[in-house]
This record gives structure tokens, sequence and C-alpha cells, in this order.
């Protein structure tokens, strides 16, 4: 597998793709805007947009995905049926399977920062989202919305292996072995 | 050329870590690299993670998206390196000289940078909770990092 990561004007959002030399086909997770090196990234690869995941609908996660649907038609899965006002192929909830090229995933909700944060785990790897960051987590609007997250986090991303590579959101990545031990709002 | 800001195959060789190395997403996590001259190499994205860098010589290296998190940076010299966003989580280094390096967006809680020179460093929207600055020279630097719950006794700036 290769994994581009791409930094995004918009609040300076990640948004990855994640493609398959084998399948030539690619995933991307999260797209809060249409970024021109996506096309450019995918065309080096002679990789096919095949499918977008959606971790959450915030703008900065989603805001560009009218505009790559639109041009590569791939399968969108989501929790919620409209991310971004485009209609989802596919809407997941959590304990959902998420295959890709081969690859077995698994779809954990985390809610908290938004009612429809949802992480993509495949083995050795998670992509967060806003749910977690390195040294922080998803600013949510209340105390019950961050214990709502806090317990969500321990249940389901805490319990992965200590190096289980996170791509977040925003910023670089991290393991849940380092955020076990350094991240000041999981202690 | 337009291109993702990192780029990651894991099916690539580790690369030999030298002055100038091209070691974009390389995966040296724990190597022992203590004392080694590795100023302007290029270590975008790679997992430098619990590398031992003690006393080396990065100035002028680019680290940016680097996950050098629990890294020992003892005594390291890191003057107009490149570290935005990189994950600084738990590292040890004290003493270490950052003059002029950049650390936008960097993430460092639990850092131990007491006694670290920062002179002219960019801190700008940077994260260091829980960190120790203790006696660090964060004179120059610009950009007010978050150090809540850090440790600043001794602090110039």
């Amino acid at each position: 597998m290769i994994l581009g990561q791409f930094i995004l004007q918009n609040l300076e959002a990640n948004a990855f793709i994640l493609g398959c030399p084998a399948t030539r086909t690619a995933l991307m997770i999260d797209c809060g805007e249409d970024d021109p090196r996506f096309d450019d990234f995918l065309r080096a690869h002679g990789m096919r947009l095949t499918d977008v995941f959606i971790t959450h609908t915030h703008d900065d996660h989603v805001g560009g995905l009218a505009t790559v649907a639109a041009r590569h038609l791939p399968v969108i899965t989501a929790f919620t049926p409209t991310p971004g006002g485009v209609s989802a192929t596919r809407t997941v909830a959590h304990g959902d399977s998420f295959l890709f090229a081969g690859l077995a995933g698994r779809v954990v909700h985390v809610p908290g920062h938004l009612p429809d944060l949802v992480c993509l785990i495949f083995p050795g790897m998670v992509f967060a989202g806003d749910a977690l960051f390195a040294g922080s987590v998803g600013g949510t609007k209340s105390a019950e919305l961050a214990q709502q997250q806090r317990e969500a986090i321990h249940a389901h991303l805490l319990t992965l292996p200590d190096d289980t590579i996170v791509y977040t959101g925003h910023g670089p990545a991290t393991t849940i072995g380092i955020e076990r031990r350094h991240n000041p709002f999981l202690a | 050329m337009p291109y993702p800001d990192l780029e990651m195959d894991p099916s690539s060789p580790t690369p030999v870590a030298g002055p100038g190395a091209h070691c974009r997403a390389a995966r040296l996590s724990g190597a022992d690299l203590a004392g080694r001259d590795l100023r302007g190499a290029d270590f975008t994205g790679a997992w430098l993670d619990g590398a031992n860098l003690k006393g080396a010589d990065l100035r002028g290296a680019t680290l940016h998206l680097a996950v050098l998190a629990e890294a020992d940076l003892r005594g390291a010299q890191l003057d107009d390196a490149d570290l935005r966003r990189s994950n600084l989580a738990g590292i040890r280094a004290s003493g270490a000289s950052l003059c002029g390096a950049r650390l936008y967006f960097c993430r460092g809680a639990h850092a131990d940078l007491s006694g670290a020179d920062l002179r002219g460093a960019d801190l700008t929207r940077a994260i260091f909770r829980c960190a120790n600055f203790s006696g660090a020279d964060l004179r120059e630097s610009v950009g007010t990092p978050n150090l809540e719950n850090a440790t600043t006794e001794g602090v110039q700036r």
C-alpha cells in the first residue's frame, strides 16, 4: 500500500489517499477541499480513486467532496447519509466492516467532536479524523460530550496495540502507545 | 512539482542516515544515531520515535511531520531545523540547541526542553502541554506556544 498525506489549506486539515499498487485502486480518507495534487498523485501512480471514506462532516473534512465525487464517481462511505451535501453510497455504524483492496477494515464510532464521527481501523493503522490527535483530542461543545468522546477513545482506540499508527485529521501522525503515555487528555 | 506533503511506501528500503541524506518517511524508530552528522538531511515524515539522537548534528535538517516522540535529543544541534508539525511528545532534549528552528504546529506533550536554546525559534501554534522548559532560552522566539501545565521556571523571554 502507498499512502499520500495532503495538508489542505482549509484549516490545515489532513486528507489521505491510500493506494493499492496491485489493484491500481485508491481510497481517500476525508476531502476537505478539492486539491489538484490529488489527481497528480493518482496519475503518478496509475491509480483510480474508487472509494472515499468520511470520518465526520465538518467542512474541513468534506468541503471538496462534491467536486471530487463528481469527477471520480467513487463509492462514498460515511456515518451520515449526506456528507457535504453528497449522497453517501453506503452508511456505516459502529462495528461495521470496511473492505478496500483486500484490506479488512473496521469502523468505530467516536462521538463527541461531532455526533457522526467515525474512525477507520485497518491492521496496524487507524484514520482517526478529529477524535484523537498527537497530544490532544477533538474539541467538544460541552463537558458531557468531552466525557462521551473520552470514553469512546478509551474503549475503541486505546484498546488497539501500542504500535498502531494513528493518522490524524490535523497535525502529525502518532501511535496508540505514544498517546497512551503522553496525551494529557487521556490520563 | 505538485505532490503530497508526505508519501509513505513501506516497501521502500530504509536509507542510510548521513549528511544531506534523503530519509523521507523512513522507519528509524529506536535507531542509534547518537553523535551523527545529519546536517541538512531530509527526515520529512520519518519515524524517529525512541531514536537515540543524543549530540547529533541536525542543523538545517528537515523534520517536517516527523515523529520524534520519546527520542533522546539531549545536547543535539537543531539550529534552523524544520520541525513544523512534528510529534515531539516525551522527547528528552535538555541542553539542545534549536536557534531559529521552525516548530510551527508541533506537538510536544511531556517534552523535556530544560535548558534548551530556542532563541529566534518559531513557536507559532506549537503545543507543549506538561512540558519542561525550565531554564530554556526563548528570547526573540516567534509566536506564543501553549504551555499549559508546563514547567517554565527560569525561562528567558
